[in-house]
């Protein structure tokens, strides 16, 4: 029972809530207006396009991101997972190039195949060593983490490879709206509707809130959790094609800390590392929109790269922070 | 014999760990009837329960439900035969709605695989209305109080069609007035829908208020099933713990000494108004009070687990200076709680671990490493003392034993101290008869070596069988104190209530 001592405090109660549920926004309209301040450039349309076109290949991952968090787990693999992705499709289009076959709808079709199949394979993996051998999510995507990279390093021969015909989906745009926002948007909304209006969302929700009840009546929580990962690897698998085809070039550190923004932004947008909460629409695009905007910030207002960690690291503190304050339930 | 059992067990036999925990139970459960079913904890009554449910698989025998057999293999099967079960700890989702939580498994979906709100709103007000669940099917259950939690349970098993529902210790977490609005629904769904009851507790007034026929298990033999009418307390009490009631509380030979501990004016907020008290060694001193009347609060402070505003406290021949919890521990105090779980039992942990918790500053050797044969020794000497039951001290965790067999084992991780104080607050709450005895002996054990009791509990008859003397807190002061000779159960419960106690 509450000590009788306590004061009441005034307002803190209804305010606390509150400044939680909507503090996100807050940051991300004082950051706007920070960087607007000290870069008139930065408040464009042009530049909103840019930060929205930064945001979405990370952003698609944060989608998938958020069924593994609902399900009280964790996909720290979600980066290397994309480098990956982005090598073995520098290598195919290496090989079609060599044939004369590149360029063709037919190698684009096959280049994105690819890309989903990898990001899949590792979410099933993922989700096998978690569901099926009951793994620490944790470890088990650690381990997998490891194991991405090794094998994208030893394919890659830790050589940079051009991607720049990928840039044709990555950087394009109709109407002055890039085809990845476009993408990112159409998947939130349909991955959106799978977490709050499918039997499947509502499931994978009750997982989370209590995995042993859940089993009890009458889920299929290995399932369940199983197709959590395949959906959060394929995610990350069309972030990791959709982001080299940005940068035009996989180099070593192709997409590395990536499961760090893609965690921290799901966190940020109100899905909970304790399982049981998630929101995709506006929680996953808002979190990675406000990640971007001060990566983005911060590059116009040159900030020394190795000043992104230290913001990033404060980013990852502060939304745990806040989650952990929110988080009602039992502590493990 | 009327052959309308709508669930028949057979020669169920069930072991684990190479130990034998179900004899062959044969059981008939007539269509429609309220079944009682008690036993001490470890009885075997969850078991068989798990066996029924498809928890875990039974090693024999056989079962026929509805005039078939019945081969369950998990949860969902019995579900689906029309077995519910109402657990103490409830499968509900807080961060979900009534009506999410109600159609979880089988939630009605439209196009698209768009799951049905309206409609299973709909369904879930229907029957909401008709059980009178103070909630609306869109409320979070997170937010609401336990006993209507229940109730959203009970009323999803309905829904579910469940012919027979098993309540397995379902008063536990609920308050008195839940309690009886909880015995009112059970009754109901008895009457008016024809649900047959299995109800497990080891409350007995409960069970012989509720139920048409008790079934008592002891070491996993049915030793007896009749009508509630042929059958009285003490039968069923001897029946469960294979003795008379008369035995339940152990008598022992000790001398009571001179006073060692001493409290003085001890106030803290409005719970504790000036207390003083007076223990000698080897005595065992009741505290009796009602909810609210600060027996809590006055032993936390006593203990220094609440700051006291004011007061102090003489512990053999010396004023304790500070009294937090590490000082009361270093000058040979112990405190145990119905808390278990707070209590720090590491729940995971082995036995053994357990119970050497405490202890193990002292059986180090060579550069602090401890000395694993000692441990395990003193390990296997408490097990034996206190009469634990446990089949692997070493590999068995703490969780897997019954609350009695637990709180045994926080006795004696307390009791390898040989503290000469200790301060019990309600050490026997949710404990089987049995266990109680064996607990009782216990402390009988402790004043016996000259060490000082003080025993908190909302059970009269306990104290009065087990305390020498019974101090009576009312608003936060002791207004009596009774001798052996003194003790009535009308003048202690007058006292509680404030009154003169004549």
């Amino acid at each position: 029972m509450e000590s009788v001592t306590t004061l009441p405090r005034l307002g803190s109660r209804k305010l606390l809530p509150l400044l939680y549920q909507y503090g996100i926004y807050i940051v991300l309209g004082v950051m706007i207006v920070y960087f607007s301040t000290t870069n008139p450039n930065f408040l464009s349309v042009r530049n909103a396009m840019i930060i929205l076109q930064q945001a979405a290949p990370i952003g698609i991952g944060v989608i998938g991101m958020a069924f593994v968090l609902v399900v009280a787990g964790i996909d720290i693999s979600v980066g290397q997972n994309m480098f990956l992705v982005a090598v073995l499709v520098g290598i195919a289009m290496r090989s079609m190039e060599a044939a004369g076959y590149l360029g063709t709808v037919r190698s684009f079709v096959i280049i994105y195949a690819i890309a989903l199949c990898v990001g899949a394979l590792l979410g099933i993996v993922n989700g096998l060593l978690v569901a099926r051998f009951r793994l620490v999510p944790f470890i088990a995507t650690l381990a997998t983490m490891g194991i991405a990279r090794g094998v994208a390093l030893i394919a890659s021969n830790s050589k940079v490879a051009f991607v720049p015909k990928l840039g044709v989906v990555s950087n394009g745009a109709i109407g002055g709206i890039p085809y990845v926002v476009i993408i990112l948007v159409v998947l939130a909304i349909v991955f959106d509707y799978v977490l709050r209006r499918t039997p499947y969302g509502r499931q994978v929700m009750a997982i989370g809130a209590d995995s042993v009840a859940a089993q009890k009546v009458g889920i299929r929580v290995d399932r369940d959790v199983l197709i959590a990962y395949l959906i959060c690897g394929t995610l990350a698998g069309l972030g990791g094609v959709l982001s080299a085809g940005q940068v035009g070039a996989v180099a070593v550190y192709f997409a590395d800390g990536n499961e760090f923004l893609v965690i921290s932004a799901a966190v940020l947008g109100g899905t909970s590392l304790f399982g049981g909460k998630a929101s995709i629409l506006p929680g996953a695009l808002i979190g990675i929109l406000l990640v971007t905007t001060i990566v983005n910030g911060m590059t116009m207002m040159n900030a020394s790269p190795y000043a992104y960690k230290i913001v990033r690291g404060g980013i990852i503190f502060l939304a745990v922070m806040v989650d952990s304050l929110n988080y009602k339930g039992e502590l493990r | 014999m009327p052959a309308d059992n709508v669930l028949t067990l057979r020669n169920i036999t069930k072991s684990f760990f190479g130990a034998q925990v179900l004899h062959g139970i044969d059981l008939a459960v007539r269509r429609g009837e309220v079944l009682g079913l008690v036993g001490e904890n470890g009885a075997g009554k969850s078991t068989l329960m798990n066996v029924l449910g498809g928890v875990v698989p039974r090693d024999g025998g056989s079962i026929e439900l509805k005039g078939s057999a019945f081969e369950p293999t998990s949860p969902r099967d019995a579900l689906k035969a029309g077995i519910a079960f109402i657990h103490q700890e409830l499968s509900l989702f807080s961060n979900l709605t009534v009506a999410e939580n109600i159609f979880i498994d089988e939630l009605p979906t439209g196009p698209l695989w768009s799951v049905q709100y309206e409609q299973m709103r709909a369904k879930a007000q229907e029957y909401i209305g008709a059980f009178g669940v103070e909630a609306s099917p869109v409320t979070k259950i997170g937010s609401l109080p336990m006993g209507v939690r229940q109730t959203v349970e009970i009323t999803k098993a309905v829904i579910k069609n469940a012919e027979i529902i098993i309540f397995d210790e379902p008063t536990t977490s609920l308050s008195q007035k839940e309690k009886e609005s909880l015995f009112k629904l059970i009754e109901r769904l008895h009457h008016e829908y024809g649900i047959t009851i299995i109800y497990i507790s080891h409350i007995l007034e409960d069970v012989f208020a509720l139920c048409d026929r008790i079934a008592v298990l002891r070491d996993g033999h049915l030793v007896g099933v009749d009508e509630t009418g042929r059958l009285d307390k003490p039968a069923v009490i001897r029946m469960m713990v294979g003795r008379d009631l008369s035995q339940v509380y152990p008598k022992v030979e000790k001398t009571v000494g001179d006073v060692v501990y001493e409290a003085r004016n001890v106030v803290q907020g409005r719970a504790v108004q000036g207390v003083s008290l007076e223990l000698r060694t080897g005595e065992i001193v009741g505290l009796f009070g009602l909810m609210g009347a600060g027996r809590t609060e006055l032993v936390r402070c006593l203990f220094g687990v609440d700051r006291m505003d004011s007061g102090e406290i003489t512990f053999r021949g010396r004023r304790l200076r500070s009294i937090t919890p590490e000082a009361c521990i270093r000058q040979g105090m112990a405190f145990v709680t119905e808390d278990r779980r707070q209590e720090g039992l590491f729940m995971p942990k082995p036995v053994k671990d357990n119970l050497v918790a405490v202890g193990l500053r002292h059986m180090t050797g060579l550069l602090g490493m401890v000395k694993r044969p000692q441990e395990s020794a003193e390990a296997a000497k408490a097990v034996g003392n206190l009469g634990i039951r446990v089949q692997d001290p070493e590999r068995q965790q703490a969780k897997s034993l019954s609350g009695g067999n637990q709180q045994k084992v926080v006795l004696g991780k307390w009791i390898s101290q040989q503290p000469t104080m200790f301060i019990l607050d309600e050490p026997t709450r949710g404990v089987d008869v049995g266990a109680k005895h064996e607990i009782y002996e216990i402390i009988n054990g402790m004043a016996k070596r000259g060490a000082t009791v003080l025993f908190v509990s909302s059970e009269m008859e306990e104290l009065m069988g087990v305390c020498d003397r019974i101090l009576v807190m009312h608003r936060g002061q002791i207004i009596g104190s009774l001798e052996r000779s003194e003790y009535h159960q009308e003048r202690i419960m007058s006292l509680a209530l404030g009154g003169r106690g004549r």
